[in-house]
């Protein structure tokens, strides 16, 4: 679908470092029952704040639990939040961004004054004060993340159908008598799937982020259930007594962000065939 | 084929009194652009007042400098685009009413070919699904015969059948005009707009695209409306010509006419510029614009008035209206007629 592709990601080092991230992640959450050493929601009050050793690899948190298992745990509900705010941010990015960019107009003008008036609101605080009412469970939190984060997929879609549907072979579709959804789903969509690709893997790291920061403010994943988030707030709790409660989901959210953002990037200049060594 | 041919020749000539395969009556497309920072909005004139009449079989070569409005004209002939006022009469029916069935019915009878073979093929698209899909949208054929069509077509435009899962990145420029061309020739169109389909292909290949785009026009009894900018192409390839400037037709012939005898300056001027390789001619250079106020350049006369060294006092007052001067010539130009 994309000719050069492989062999221009391939070239990029980081890009392939950053893919590297993102399997290993997925193989983690996929196979955490398998792999993970606990239960990780078995509290041990016997071992609690133990040091990272041979039979806890990270460590304890305060109710005894292992850390290496929670995090494990933790690392599917990241994936899991990513991935579906991401795409709830994607179905009405998408949607809206084609109907602005496609029809133009007025139709146009009122989305993307939408889009403004959306883009107005610090996006963290107005997450702070829906979950505030809701109930702050991991369901309620993929979709508002992904309610809040679809005006720059939006725009990105626009800004493509806009100049993609001044082309010839629209315009050609036009001329053989393909309807406006033909036009849309089969010429212009497949033509814009790159940059949405994109903007979704940058969006997934967005969404991961987000996740953790209302989890360590305790708005997010509700303990005992187990999520970057709310390790670190006990880790903030312990600092001065457990550094290893604090490390570990710190570099875990650097690193799949990291991750994350560099596939983006990778995948964009790969896609990009002005980039040709 | 022969047979074909005679007829072809025939039709040509217009003289028959023949109802035309389309009849453009005083077309006007005016685009409103808003200036990005300013948003102060601007009324561009692209077509002004056009009349043109195409009979079946006939090649009508439109020719202009860039700007002039003949590819508005060809956009608005296949319906991409809806004119601001006046009319075209397909086959003496109001295609500017044509909805839901009729306009597909018109569809399949009026095809254009771009001017970039790069950009009018879908990039994701093999060369097969480019072709199929016409057929598709207008429910023709089984997909064995689907299949068939497509190979047939493909020959006829001097592809190898196998090309259908090439992509077009895959092709030459030469070959995606190839494709272009099958596209707008399978659903066997009577019509098809070619709006400069040798401009961005080598010299070479032009001459095999306006070679093929020849015989499918004997072989298939076609009526092209041929829009180019380089004159040598558009005699090749027309019965007749018209030259547009500023939006309107200032002059129509037949070619032979037309380029043997000119009447129009513009037209005059056009054909001094082409290269002979004898050097330039130093009386084809345009005359200085020597105008200062806005109102003599938005004047209601003649559009070519403000370039034209013979121009006179009514030039910049009337608009020249499109006479017949000679049998099937025809010139707006206060002077020559």
């Amino acid at each position: 679908m994309f000719p050069g592709f492989w062999s221009r990601f391939k070239r990029n080092k980081m890009a392939v470092a950053g893919s590297m991230v993102v399997i290993s992640l997925f193989l983690l959450s996929a196979l955490a029952p398998v792999i993970a050493p606990y239960d990780p929601e078995q509290i041990d009050l016997t071992n609690v704040l133990a040091p990272p050793s041979s039979s806890h690899w990270l460590g304890t948190d305060q109710l005894g639990r292992d850390v290496l298992s929670r995090m494990i745990w933790g690392g599917r509900i990241s994936l899991q939040v990513g991935f579906v705010s991401t795409g709830v941010a994607l179905i009405i990015g998408v949607i809206l961004g084609s109907l602005a960019g496609y029809y133009g107009g007025w139709v146009d003008a009122v989305i993307m004054r939408f889009v403004d008036i959306m883009l107005c609101f610090p996006t963290f605080f107005l997450i702070l004060a829906v979950i505030a009412f809701l109930e702050p469970s991991i369901w309620n939190i993929m979709v508002v993340i992904g309610l809040t984060g679809w005006m720059g997929i939006t725009r990105l879609v626009r800004a493509d159908f806009i100049s993609l549907r001044e082309r010839d072979f629209v315009l050609a579709a036009k001329a053989i008598g393909a309807s406006n959804l033909r036009i849309v789903f089969s010429h212009i969509l497949p033509n814009a799937m790159a940059s949405i690709l994109v903007a979704a893997t940058l969006g997934v790291a967005g969404a991961i982020l987000t996740e953790s920061a209302l989890s360590f403010l305790g708005i997010g994943v509700q303990p005992p259930t187990p999520s970057w988030g709310n390790i670190l707030t006990a880790g903030k709790d312990n600092i001065d007594v457990a550094w290893w409660l604090s490390l570990f989901p710190g570099l875990a959210i650097l690193i799949t962000v990291l991750g994350y953002n560099l596939l983006g990037e990778g995948i964009r200049d790969a896609l990009d065939p002005r980039i040709e060594s | 084929m022969k047979k074909n041919q005679v007829i072809l020749l025939d039709a040509g000539n217009m003289s028959d009194g023949q109802n035309p395969l389309i009849d453009i009556t005083s077309l006007a497309k005016v685009y409103r652009v808003t200036r990005s920072i300013t948003q102060e909005r601007v009324w561009i004139k692209a077509l002004d007042g056009v009349d043109l009449s195409i009979w079946k079989g006939e090649t009508l070569g439109v020719v202009g400098e860039s700007g002039c409005g003949k590819s508005t004209l060809g956009r608005l002939v296949v319906l991409l685009d809806r004119p601001t006022t006046g009319r075209i009469a397909f086959k003496g029916k109001d295609v500017l009413g044509f909805k839901g069935e009729t306009l597909k019915a018109f569809r399949r009878q009026v095809q254009i070919v771009f001017q970039d073979p790069a950009s009018s093929l879908n990039p994701r698209k093999t060369v097969g699904e480019t072709l199929r899909e016409p057929l598709l949208i207008h429910g023709l054929g089984s997909m064995e015969e689907r299949e068939e069509k497509v190979r047939q077509i493909l020959k006829n435009v001097g592809l190898p059948p196998d090309y259908t899962r090439r992509f077009p990145h895959e092709l030459s420029g030469g070959q995606r005009q190839r494709v272009c061309i099958a596209r707008a020739l399978i659903l066997a169109p009577e019509l098809i707009v070619a709006d400069e389909p040798v401009s961005n292909l080598d010299v070479s290949i032009q001459a095999q695209i306006l070679n093929l785009l020849k015989d499918l026009r004997d072989n298939f009894n076609l009526t092209y409306i041929f829009i180019s900018h380089d004159l040598k192409v558009v005699r090749f390839m027309s019965d007749r010509v018209a030259v547009m400037y500023g939006g309107r037709v200032v002059e129509v012939a037949p070619s032979a006419i037309l380029y043997e005898n000119p009447r129009h300056p513009y037209t005059q001027l056009l054909l001094m510029a082409i290269p002979t390789g004898r050097g330039c001619d130093k009386k084809a250079r345009l005359k200085k614009q020597t105008f200062s106020t806005a109102e003599e350049i938005l004047h209601d006369g003649c559009t070519f008035a403000p370039r034209c060294a013979e121009r006179k006092e009514s030039c910049m007052t009337a608009r020249p209206k499109l006479l017949e001067v000679e049998a099937g010539h025809w010139v707006a130009c206060h002077i020559s007629s």
